[in-house]
This record gives C-alpha cells, structure tokens and sequence, in this order.
C-alpha cells in the first residue's frame, strides 16, 4: 500500500514537471510561461530597467558607444562601417529578434513550422512564388559579384547571432515563449529574403483576371474603362519634362494573338488597396528658410511589433538616420549631413504569366520555340509543428515557377501557368541603401539606385547643396504595347519580353521648374514617355490633391508639411457626391423616412474632410460601396476572377454617360440606369446606418472604419490595438483606412540648421511588456511627431541609456 | 514543526535563488531533495513546500509587477481569457502551490520507503 502511495504521488509530480513544459494544441506551454523567474512575467521590464553599461563583442575592431534618446531610438557611434553594422545587427535583434525572424520565416514559406497546418497553403503559395529560390539566387551574386556587400551582411549577421547567444531563457521574446520555439542563427540570406518579401508585399498583377475580364466584356470595352492613361493624369515625373534620350526600339510582333480562353483558377491575393505612399520635396524657392524640405510617408500595413525601426547611423566619415526595416542594414528612408531620400511604390507590371504546354503529365519536357525543352523540379519541404511535413514540387521552366497547375488553386489538368518576375533575378538592393546611407550628392543617389531592381520605387530626394529630384527606379521588363497584360503563349518566343529599359531611360526629373517633384503611386509620366507602362492599381486621389496643394503653396515650413502628410480632404468624395446627390434630385423626398432625410441634409453640408469625428464620410463611403455594388456585381462570376473598374473611371460614367447600357443589369427585368441605381443604393445605405445608429449609437468615421493595428499573430488579439481615433482613408493623404495607413511619416528640413521629424503607429520595443511598445502610436493617431534631428556624440542631451561595446 | 518551517524558509530560497538560472522542474527536483533531506511529516511536507513554492512565486510575480507596471500581465491574462492581472497572479501562485507541494510530498515519502527498508 505505501509503495502503491509512493508511485501515485511520483507520478503526480512527474506529470506535473512534463505536461506543464509541453504544448497542447494552441494551448502554451504553461507551467513554462508562469514560471515567474523564466516566463513571460521576465518580458515585464521595460529596455530602460534592464540593460548593460557595457558589452564585450567578439570581432569588432574599435569601442563602439550606443546612446538611446527617451523614445529608444538609437544612435550607433562606431569608426568603421563593418562595426556599425555589426553593431546594428546586435541592437535590432536586442529589440526587434522575433519579428525579424518570423518575417523571413514568412517569406520562405515556414510558419507552418510555428503555428501548425493552418499554415499550409500560405507556405506552399509564398514558396511557388518563389521567394525563397530568388534569395538564395541573390546570395549567390552577391557573394560573387558584391564581395563588399557581402561582408557587411556578414558582420551584421554575426551581430545578430551574438545577441542570440547572449541571451538566455528569461530574456527570449514573450512570442517564442507563448508559441513554444526558440530563434535559430541569422544569417545573410536572411537579409536579402526580407528584401524579397518586400517585393512580395508591394507587387502584384492582374493577368488572369485581365484575360478573363477581356473574354467577357471584349477589347473595346475594355479600352473605354480600363485606359492606360486616365483624363485628368497629374504623373509623378511632371508632364512638361522632354524625354532627349533615343529609345531602345520595340513592336508587337506581326499577327500575335493572345490565348482567348477563360481562365478557372483561384488567384493569387493581391496587394490590397491602400497599400501605397507619399513622398515629395520642395526646393528652397518654395520654403520659408530658403531650404529644401522633403518628406515621406509609406503606407503598409499597420501591424505590431512596428514594421520600421528608426535608429542613428555614425562612423567617423558619415551620420544617417531615419528608419530601417529590422533585418536589412542601414536606412531605407531617411537623411544624412548632406542628402535625404523617401520611397514610394512605383507600382508596375513586372509580373507576366506563360501557359505553359508539357508533353505528358511527368512534366519534365515543355514546348518552346518548337523543340522539347526540360524543365527542373524543386521539391519544397514544408515542415510542420505537430505532423509530419507536406511536400510540394514545383516545376520550374526558364520563365520562372509553375505556380497554378493541377496541385494547387486549379482543378484542371491542363493549366499550367509560369510565372516570370523580375524579384527572381540577380540583384542587390541592399547596396543601394548601403550607399544612399552615405551619399552626398546627387549624383551619388543616381549611383546607388543603378543597383536597384526590385520592388520598383519613386525615389525621392533633396540635397543640402538645394537640389531636389526623383527616379522612378526598378528594372522594368521592355515591352510592347500590351505585352504581358493578359495570360502569354509560353510556347511561342514571340511573347518573350525584349529586354530592359535602362537605368538611365528610367523616368526622372532634377530641380523640375514647379520648385516641387512628388509620387503618390499614380502614373509615373504622361504618354509622351516612349515606353510602354502598365500597371492596374495607379492611384487616381491622392496625387491630385498633393500636386494641387504644393502648387499653391509657398513660404512653406515644416509645420506646413505635417499638415499637408496629414491632410484629411476626401478627392473623391469633392468629385462623387455632386455627381451622386444630382442623380438623386427626381427622388421623391417625401418617401424617405426622417433617418434618409437627415442623412441627405448631413451629405450637402459636407466640406469633404474626413476627421474621424465627422458622420458625413461614413454615409458617403458607406453609399459609394452600395453604389459600385449595384454597377458592377453583375459581372462577377463565381470561380471565374476579373477585376471591376475602379472608383475613378466609375465616377467618370456616372458623370458623363449616366444613361448608358453598362447600368443596367441584363438579368432584371427592368431597365437600370445611373438615377435608379443611385436611389436603391441611397435607400441601402439608409438602411445600413440606422442599423448602426440603433447598435453603435455612433457612426462617425472613427468608429465606422475601425483603424486597427494588430499583432503579426493575428490570434494575440491583446497585444493589437483596436478603434484607434484617428482621420483619414484609402485615396486621401492621409491615407488611414481600417489597416493600411502611414507605417511611417518623416519630413527632413536641410541645410545648416536642418531639423527632421518622424513618427510611426508603434514602438521603438518589440516587446508588449514594454512601454515603448506602443508609446507611439498615440501621437501618430493625433499626427504629432518626435524630434529624429541627427544628433552628435559629444552633445547628447539627456541620453536614456548608454552602452559601451568593447572588443 | 520546526522541521516545516526550515523546509519552508529552504524551499523559498530554491525558488528565488536558483529559480532564475533553471527551468521550474529543476526546482521541483530541488525541492524534492530538500525534502527528502529535511524529513518532515507527510502533511507539513505537502504543505510547508507547497506553500513555501507557491508564495515564493506569489512574492515574484508582485515584485515584478509593481516594479515594472507593465501592461503585459493584463495582456497574458486577456490571451488566456481570465478576467485580470490577479486572477493571473493567483494562477501563477497555485501553481507553484501545486508543484512545490507535489515535489515535496514525493521527496519525504521516498525517504520514509528508505527507512523502512533499513
């Protein structure tokens, strides 16, 4: 009986020391996790309470000396550029390690090794994209090609893996201790798949969808509303600008016809709408102090930890400061002593589908200019927590990866599409960052962005010598006209691209006579450009607003730059709703109830602004969608995905065509038209806000579009913030819709006395038990700003923290 | 008596001293040694270590958290759908209780085994 007592109570026990160390499910590991010495109550200590005066590092080559400012920024003073980023290395990952980590894990196709099957078909997209394959194709060139660049990433590496082996149990991110692993070693691999997964979040096409939209519809009407150019096209590169160079020549060839028939696949999701960017500079003619001022704010989904971290870059030859995205080396927007730069998304086609014809089901011939030619298979192996692994092959032809065939998104045999991206060819990125960082010229930036191909951008700059420019930079495919907007024949060499537009013939401007250049992600040049440029989602908004704006502007400050980043006036709300209230002017008032009658009272007292207090945004917008609803839905058929035509060209035909066949609906019996649609849409809109007048009590914009900022584990709901009040939305400066926005806003005065500001929706820290997790993002919401002035080492004002780094 | 309250005061330093260089069932089999070594009463073992354990714990996570008023306990305790800090606090607490009682149960009866076999 005591023996039989002894073995019940030592199992207990041993149970106990077992079960509460493993994880079940999605259940953490919880004996683990309360452990208060190991667990997550360790993450509680802000950086300020827990940190060390000094730090022996292996390989540095001088002392280098980190001094944080109260907002955690750190500005980095090292002698020499391989301890700088040694040094950058060890800091971002003290600060940023599970983020860094989980985002390449991403972009190679892991997370199901963290969070289980769930994952699985995002893996197996991200991995027939094949990001991971042009990662180790960029490593690869660099290695041989950039031994420079190569040696940096290595130090910044080693950095970063210092920082890991100094680490112990306690101090590893509340994240690693919720889902239960452990970080493995950087690398500089690593490095350049961020670079790639930028690419994926920025870049998308719309050829299948084209294709079908084509079939459907036919090419004429897709000329009418889809057009390459729009009516009123304010381009980045202003219109005025002569293009004197002499173009590479390209033509259709002769008696080319595209593939007609329709095509059944799941497509790939898109980069949502809203992900886009401002960035502009005025010349010293236009400023109150006589200097150039430029500013920058991209827009990417708002998620925590914080996409960006600002931090201060010094060695003995240059000062750079702005912010970088953890994993990357340097500063990717920001300023030094002599120059500043912003990027935005130059959106453009860079991303062609071939069908491709194999001779049997082995897939490992394919036809080609009428001969067999072998494919190469890549077998990806997907590891998953919990199970055994899901393999993946991926057959490869010399466009690029298979990545619709009959495994994955399509059911049919026969359709095999490979997709051609200029993300999969030898590049390094990183270099021109490198050397933006310590550029001093104008020429100097033209010299980094030649290293530039993927994910094209709208460079901005403006220099302290008072030059202000901007390059569309990127390696663009040269086409002919139409080339790669629908599904190719990857049988036929004819639908090969020609070649590359160079470096040089990419649109551009120095010190434009307007005294201004700006992007906004629409066009980048007006028709006269002698290339063929194509793209779905140019914006059509915010590029009027800000040209109009800084056109009229002059005498302009600093102050005057954070109220125009912050502009609330809603383009196309000032364009639709004239159009949209005038067709509803025959409606008979009297059959609305009083809600409809107020709404309407609310809608012609409107001055168009969208701050978030303001009710008229939401029955606006709440409208137009019911309104683009009732145009468009009859195209949609299920399986089969097109694309609709967008807000601006709707606008356009509810204006000048309201009577056209397009508004009525075949379906119906009776005879739709603009007048009528609006009206049905203006009763369901009436309907849908006094639902939520009767729930919410409250529909101002706010509290309608719900700006959230999650957590990149959507499920660690607690770690996000939900309904922050601020302004804004897709199509408007301030570009703030419900999860895109301004991931960082930055204005730069040059010159002697220059001053920068900068801001994101965040935190320095990546922890959530930090208080500097989040103690941003307030300001950001009321578009405050912090002082990121390049600070020097002698006269640091009231550091936060310092730490010495020695040999 | 006597013999609980030194296997109480041993117990607490095992937790608070080697507890932040060793996972929590390094400490279990610490506290089953102490016990074996201490030799109390089936009873006061189970509770002086539960105890000891769980105010052991108790004590860090309060320290912890007026030290650092960190919103991070509120956040675990949302994560994990209990109601507030304190409910998270307790847990942690009767958790310790648990272990810490469990190992010093199994040390002092493995001892009583031995002494009856001798």
């Amino acid at each position: 009986m005591k023996y039989i007592g002894f073995l019940l109570v030592f199992l207990v026990t041993l149970a106990l020391g077992i079960i509460l160390s493993l994880q079940f499910g999605s259940v953490p590991p919880i004996g683990k996790l309360l452990d208060p010495n190991q667990g997550f109550w360790q993450n509680s200590y802000s950086e300020d309470m827990d940190f060390q005066e000094t730090f022996d590092l292996k390989n540095l080559a001088e002392p280098v000396k980190v001094i944080y400012d109260e907002n955690l920024i750190p500005h980095i003073f090292a002698e020499n550029e391989k301890d700088l980023y040694r040094i950058q290395g060890f800091i971002t990952a003290k600060h940023r390690l599970w983020q860094m980590e989980f985002q390449t894990m991403a972009a190679s196709g892991r997370i199901s090794e963290i969070v289980g099957p769930v994952a699985i078909e995002l893996d197996r997209m991200t991995r027939r994209k094949g990001l991971a394959f042009s990662a180790e194709s960029a490593l690869l060139y660099v290695q041989k090609e950039h031994p420079d660049t190569y040696e940096l990433l290595e130090a910044y590496a080693d950095g970063v893996n210092q920082y890991i082996e100094s680490m112990g149990a306690s101090d590893r991110p509340i994240e690693y201790k919720i889902l239960d692993y452990k970080p493995e070693a950087w690398s500089s691999y690593k490095s350049l798949l961020l670079l790639k997964y930028m690419a994926d979040m920025l870049v998308g096409d719309r050829d299948l969808e084209y294709t079908n939209l084509r079939n459907q519809i036919g090419q004429e009407m897709l000329d009418k509303l889809y057009p390459n150019y729009p009516e009123e096209n304010d381009p980045i590169i202003e219109s005025e600008k002569i293009w004197d160079f002499v173009p590479l020549e390209v033509s259709k060839p002769e008696g080319l016809e595209y593939p007609t028939s329709d095509i059944f696949v799941n497509s790939l999701p898109q980069p949502v709408e809203g992900i886009g960017s401002n960035n502009w500079a005025v010349s010293g003619s236009k400023t109150k102090n006589g200097n150039p001022i430029l500013a920058n704010d991209p827009h990417l989904s708002l998620n925590l930890p914080s996409l960006w971290y600002v931090m201060q870059l010094t060695t003995t030859s240059h000062s750079v400061k702005g912010a970088t995205l953890p994993g990357a080396l340097g500063i990717i927007s920001g300023f030094n002593e002599d120059i500043a730069w912003g990027v935005t998304n130059a959106t453009r086609d860079t991303r062609d589908w071939y069908a491709i014809q194999f001779k049997d089901e082995s897939r490992t011939e394919y036809l080609y200019d009428e001969v067999w030619v072998k494919s190469t298979f890549r077998l990806e192996e997907i590891k998953v927590k919990g199970q055994i692994a899901f393999l993946d092959t991926v057959v490869y032809t010399h466009y690029g990866p298979v990545v619709y065939d009959k495994n994955f998104r399509s059911d049919r045999k026969d359709v095999n599409f490979s997709l051609k991206w200029t993300a999969h060819q030898e590049s390094n990125e990183q270099k021109t960052f490198l050397l933006l960082n310590k550029g001093k010229s104008h020429d100097d930036y033209i010299k980094a962005l030649n290293h530039y191909t993927s994910p094209a951008q709208n460079f901005v700059f403006a220099s302290k010598e008072g030059d202000i420019a901007m390059k569309v930079q990127g390696r663009f495919p040269l086409k002919w006209e139409g080339q790669g907007k629908f599904l190719m024949e990857g049988k036929n060499p004819d639908f090969e691209w020609k070649g590359f537009i160079p470096n040089e013939q990419n649109p551009s401007t120095l010190n434009p006579e307007r005294g201004f250049v700006s992007s906004a992600n629409q066009h980048s040049v007006d028709p006269s450009y002698p290339y063929y440029i194509f793209d779905h989602s140019f914006e059509h908004y915010r590029n009027r607003r800000l040209n109009n704006r800084l056109r009229e502007m002059n005498q302009i400050s600093v102050k005057d730059m954070m109220d125009l980043q912050f502009d609330n006036f809603y383009l196309h709300a000032s364009e639709a709703l004239p159009v949209m209230l005038g067709l509803l002017d025959s409606m008979d008032v009297s059959q609305m109830d009083e809600f409809g009658i107020k709404y309407l009272n609310q809608l012609k007292k409107w001055n168009f602004y969208a701050f978030p207090n303001q009710e008229e945004p939401t029955l606006f917008f709440v409208w137009w969608e019911k309104l683009y609803e009732e145009i468009w839905s009859k195209w949609k058929i299920e399986g089969k995905p097109i694309v609709l035509p967008n807000k601006y060209q709707t606008t356009g035909l509810l204006k000048k065509e309201p009577e056209n066949g397009l508004f009525d609906n075949p379906a119906t019996g009776e005879k739709e038209t603009a007048k009528s649609l609006a009206k049905a849409s203006f009763l369901e809109m009436v309907e849908k806000i006094k639902k939520i007048e009767n729930t919410e009590k409250d529909y101002s914009w706010a509290n309608f579009k719900k700006t959230s900022i999650l957590h990149l584990v959507p499920n660690f709901k607690s770690f996000s913030h939900f309904n922050v009040y601020t302004g804004g939305g897709a199509g408007i400066l301030n570009a703030t819709s419900e999860r895109h926005g301004a991931s960082w806003r930055m204005i730069v005065e040059m010159g002697e006395n220059g001053e920068a500001w900068g801001i994101y929706p965040g935190g320095q820290s990546g922890n959530p038990g930090s208080k500097y997790y989040d103690n941003l993002l307030k300001k950001w919401a009321n578009g405050e700003y912090v002082d990121v002035s390049l600070k020097s080492e002698a006269n640091f004002f009231n550091p936060l923290l310092i730490t010495h780094f020695n040999n | 008596m006597k013999k609980s309250l030194i296997l109480f005061v041993l117990i607490a330093l095992i937790v608070l001293i080697i507890g932040p260089y060793a996972p929590y069932w390094v400490l279990m089999i610490g506290v089953a040694i102490v016990s074996f070594v201490v030799g109390a009463g089936k009873v006061s073992s189970f509770f002086s270590s539960g105890l000891s354990f769980g105010l052991a714990w108790l004590g860090l996570t309060l320290y912890i958290s007026i030290k650092t008023d960190s919103e991070l306990p509120k956040r675990i305790a949302d994560l994990m759908g209990l109601e507030n800090e304190s409910m998270l606090m307790l847990g942690t607490a009767l958790l310790g209780f648990v272990i810490g009682a469990f190992s010093g149960l199994t040390g002092t009866m493995s001892r009583r085994m031995i002494e009856r076999k001798i």
